[in-house]
């Protein structure tokens, strides 16, 4: 379309507003990892301790702008809770990038970001960019740590809530990022209280979407949820309940 | 005490498996005994295997040893074909709702009848159904008796003990009804037309809240929203994540409209005190809701814009706009419409709201009492005078002082009634959107 060649062709002059490209974002991972933080830090930069959990998901948007482009961020910010995961799907499907976030400090949570990858990479969009972020590295920021050992000092108040028992980290960054390499996934390790690492996923994100994908002609409107039927929903109607053999409920 | 001893170990088992689990942590253990005990009224949801699945205060570690106890005592009458139903022991008054699988418990000494707080637990099992639906637990249940629930509640702490504390301090959930939010009849009536204007068809329900406050709603005529759903809307929303301009999608059964199934439920907080909230029931309402999405920020401005205006126009109605010389507190609930106004205390502090909302209690349990309700209570304290009134289209709730005459308070009260009548389309939505 015609901003193919608005992009590249203003990319010296950038004065001239451009149209945002829309890019539908999808964050999964375990229950309590972090995902609306890492959002709200990246929305509208702040940070709330002992945040509620999400319930559904939340929708968020955000632009930003990345080299000569300006990208607005459909973000759906889903629930990590075991009973809303038969509506991932939904959420998913038409997405065009992922962040798979787990917790640094909870292997368990590692496991459970490589079972949504591949899920990802089963279901979702095969041109799909994902990125797997390790979160709250500012609680072992006195660790050997590869990602801003000068800058994590807020140690100290985060080890507050764990009086008695030290929080250790327990997947080490060499460890989940041989797991992205291998897997074909971006690695950030990130601290939504601190805000270390989170503007670099979008953007790096932002970077790697394919341009092509970006200014398909089916999006009109709501990115993800435009008049493509790509969202199956009839395969039963009885709302979580019933969806998804991989849920008990 | 046999009993007891034999079913302790079924108690304890979740203690042992209570590491996955999300109940909070169990640091501290002595002084959060000393604290949890203290509450004056509990709540506790339990499997019939005696596993917890809520409990608003105290540690798991705390509690499981009583819920054994209390599991214990529920099925020694099942068994005999009979069902618990009360339990008096001092100030204390033990109630019991049995759903199978699930058995409710409340705990109290607050002087609450035994009906009252039976319907408080049904309440509280309503907000469970719109977690999960009971043909889900019945399923999960029959597969496992011993099945842990509180992996599938996981994250749902807040909503029940934001119901939980309700119910021991606003006299709407008692009632069962519902509390709308004091505007402006012009400004009321924006809302419902944005509401209006913004209707689609797949669109069942649609509410505007304001400082958690119903202030307009549009529903299908065949079908108007039980007060309990909406009660479990209006907590769900009190509840959700304060998401600046955030929107959130969430399946959500109620119970009173459907309870097999899942509707889903969007809510758009325009600000952080105005938030709109729309349910569609169909497969496709992932479609219905974001083409509602569209349509709604289309009139948001103007939404927004009206919403301002009413936040800045009083939202609470006060005991000095009422102007009723003596009239301390009032409270009136409209019997049609199952909406109720509360006046805002002015001279109380907490204590004395305590004290007035007992006083409230224990007005509608005799007015609503089962076996030969009463239509006109005066009651004298040494601190205030409480004139409830029943007719078969208002309830009418009023507090003066201690010292007044009873003719004077008749005075007031029919006074009070003709500025409610006045006051009607800013103190409830009278004229609610219906198709």
């Amino acid at each position: 379309m015609a901003d193919v060649s608005d992009n590249t062709a203003l990319s010296g002059s950038p004065s001239v507003p451009m149209k945002p490209v829309q890019v539908k974002l999808v964050l999964l991972g375990e229950a309590a990892v972090g995902k609306s933080s890492l959002v709200l830090r990246f929305v509208n930069n702040e940070f709330q301790e002992n945040k509620e959990p999400t319930i559904g998901a939340a929708f968020l948007t955000q632009k930003t702008r990345v080299e000569d482009k300006i990208i607005k961020f459909e973000i759906w910010d889903t629930a990590g809770q075991e009973r809303f995961h038969s509506l991932a799907p939904m959420y998913y499907r038409n997405a065009q990038a992922a962040i798979v976030v787990y917790d640094v400090t909870r292997a368990a949570s590692l496991d459970k970001a490589k079972s949504w990858v591949k899920e990802l990479q089963r279901q979702a969009n095969p041109n799909i960019v994902i990125a797997l972020a390790g979160n709250k590295v500012d609680l072992v920021s006195d660790e050997d740590d590869d990602l801003h050992p000068d800058e994590l000092d807020g140690d100290e108040e985060a080890n507050e809530d764990g009086d008695d028992m030290p929080i250790t980290r327990q997947v080490p960054a060499e460890e989940a990022r041989a797991y992205a390499d291998e897997s074909g996934l971006l690695f950030f390790e990130t601290s939504a209280k601190l805000g270390h690492g989170v503007q670099e996923v979008f953007n790096e994100i932002a970077r790697k979407i394919p341009i092509d994908q970006m200014l398909m002609p089916s999006r009109s409107g709501r990115a993800g949820m435009p008049g493509s039927n790509r969202i199956d929903l009839n395969n039963d109607g009885q709302g979580i309940g019933g969806r998804g053999g991989s849920c008990a409920c | 005490m046999e009993d007891v001893g034999a079913v302790e170990p079924v108690g304890g088992q979740p203690v042992n498996g209570s590491a996955a689990s999300t109940v909070k942590g169990a640091a501290s253990h002595d002084s959060q005994e000393s604290t949890w005990s203290k509450e004056k009224k509990h709540f506790f949801i339990l499997s019939s295997a005696g596993k917890p699945v809520y409990a608003r205060y105290g540690e798991e570690a705390d509690v499981s040893s009583y819920l054994g106890v209390a599991q214990a005592i529920i099925s020694s009458f099942e068994s005999s074909g009979d069902q618990i139903r009360c339990l008096n022991a001092g100030r204390h008054r033990f109630v019991f709702l049995n759903r199978n699988p699930l058995y409710l418990v409340v705990v109290s000494h607050t002087g609450e009848s035994e009906a009252q707080l039976r319907s408080q637990l049904s309440l509280l099992y309503n907000q469970l159904l719109s977690i999960m639906t009971a043909p889900q637990i019945t399923r999960l249940y029959s597969k496992r008796i011993n099945f842990d629930l509180r992996r599938f509640l996981a994250g749902t702490d807040n909503l029940f003990d934001s119901l939980v504390d309700s119910l021991s301090s606003c006299s709407s959930m008692e009632l069962k009804s519902i509390r709308c939010a004091r505007l402006e009849a012009p400004v009321r009536s924006a809302i419902t037309q944005a509401l209006k204007s913004c209707r689609i068809k797949d669109i069942r329900y649609a509410a505007v809240f304001v400082n958690g406050r119903i202030a307009s709603y549009s529903q299908p005529r065949s079908h108007p929203l039980h007060p309990f759903d909406l009660q479990i809307l209006s907590n769900m929303v009190h509840t959700s994540t304060k998401y600046g301009a955030g929107e959130t999608w969430t399946p959500l059964c109620l119970p009173r409209w459907n309870h097999t199934a899942f509707v889903n439920v969007y809510v758009n907080h325009l600000s952080p005190n105005v938030c709109v909230v729309a349910l569609a029931r169909d497969k496709d309402a992932f479609f219905a809701l974001s083409a509602y999405q569209t349509k709604l920020t289309q009139v948001k401005s103007a939404l927004r814009a009206y919403c301002y205006a009413c936040l800045t126009s009083a939202v609470v109605a006060s005991v000095a706009d009422i102007g009723i010389p003596g009239l301390r507190h009032c409270m009136f609930r409209s019997t049609q419409s199952k909406q109720i106004a509360i006046a805002e205390p002015i001279t109380y502090n907490e204590g004395d709201q305590q004290r007035l909302f007992g006083l409230y209690q224990h007005a509608s349990g005799l007015l609503h009492a089962r076996s030969a309700p009463i239509m006109v209570h005066y009651h004298t304290t040494a601190t205030e005078t409480l004139m409830a009134w029943s007719s078969a289209s208002f309830e009418l709730y009023a507090v003066f002082g201690p010292f007044i005459s009873k003719s004077s308070v008749i005075t007031a009260v029919n006074t009070l009634i003709r500025w409610i009548q006045k006051a009607e389309d800013a103190l409830f939505v009278s004229r609610p959107l219906l198709f």
